[in-house]
């Protein structure tokens, strides 16, 4: 059987929208800490699969994660998909400051900002075409790992649950054009009834 | 001053790993490129893994284990600004048991600040 889908398919929205977020959070957070004069280290990544390094300071790691399909229709769907933004901090011991709580500042410090800039209106869209995606929504973080009594790099870790709505859609099978009425017989509506009329 | 057991522990250490006769040649790369070493060290490749229930899976896990000095002295840069081993992405060669050379690239790294040995967790790099 030759196969029937004969269109090269196209990038799926969740492929564009996860690359995109990687886009407006490495693009917003430098702009952040150029603003506010900061100077930590600050590294933005897509899919990283590789564990926070002792050589970093904060690291931002843009995962998808899971999706849901509702609203079919035969070309279009839309899709409730989740992205994790996993923000890591890490912070060394300074006179008066504990490294615990310096990461842990420094982890809330970047969590809100990543808040911030994914549920700004100034990207409602994500900078994306219309008709991409229809919402964006920042629905949870979760801070996870804490710091070992060993661990000398205080590192803390953080999870931002995103979700956006995306419209997926696929090419409609192509019709056969009809090349004219086929038939001599009518279905009329009739006072008894609809009615097999012959013309 | 650090103790004479302490030294002499960090010479061994450096001297098993690069010349003890389990060593493999080692080319390392920066990944832009500028600068390639050659050194000696351990280099192991298997393909046993546990999963997080402790059951055995097949998965390739390969590493190396260096001696930093020898890295310095050859011109290559190993930390950063503040003073942390930095060698994620650079790219590393060394030929496997079939004389094959293969191409990987730096994932994590596993300083022993004691000994100054560094392990490299590796994964496949296409340099084509």
């Amino acid at each position: 059987m030759p196969a029937i889908i004969t269109e090269i398919i196209p990038k799926q929205g969740f492929e564009i929208v996860g690359e995109q977020i990687g886009a407006v959070l490495a693009l917003e957070v430098a702009n952040q800490v150029a603003l506010q004069a900061l100077a930590n280290q600050v590294g933005v990544f897509h899919e990283r699969v590789t564990p926070f390094d002792k050589s970093e300071e904060v690291m931002i790691n843009v995962q998808l994660d899971s999706g849901n399909y509702d609203n079919h229709t035969e070309s279009n769907v839309q899709e409730g998909t989740i992205f994790n933004i996993d923000i890591y901090a890490s912070a060394a011991s300074s006179s008066g400051k504990p490294g615990d709580l310096e990461s842990s500042k420094l982890l809330q410090k970047f969590l809100g900002m990543c808040r911030y800039i994914l549920q700004s209106t100034k990207y409602r869209t994500l900078a994306l075409p219309a008709g991409t995606i229809g919402g964006t929504y920042v629905d949870s973080f979760q801070i996870y790992d804490q710091p070992g009594p060993n661990e000398g790099k205080s590192s803390r870790m953080a999870r931002l649950v995103f979700r956006v709505r995306i419209y997926e859609n696929q090419q409609l099978w192509g019709s056969t054009a009809l090349s004219g009425g086929d038939t001599s017989v009518k279905l009329d509506l009739t006072d008894k009834g609809y009615k097999y009329i012959l013309t | 001053m650090s103790g004479t057991i302490l030294a002499a522990a960090r010479a061994d250490a450096r001297k098993h790993i690069s010349e003890g006769g389990f060593e493999e040649d080692i080319t390392i790369k920066t990944p832009d490129g500028g600068t390639t070493i050659n050194t000696k060290g351990w280099a192991t490749k298997h393909h046993i893994n546990f999963d997080s229930d402790g059951n055995p899976i097949n998965s390739k896990n390969v590493h190396i284990c260096i001696d930093e000095a020898k890295l310095v002295t050859a011109g290559l840069t190993v930390r950063n600004a503040k003073g942390e081993v930095s060698l994620l992405n650079y790219l590393v060669s060394y030929p496997d048991s079939t004389g094959t050379l293969r191409d990987y690239i730096i994932r994590e790294t596993w300083p022993n600040e004691t000994l100054g040995l560094i392990v490299c967790i590796l994964g496949d790099y296409n340099s084509a």
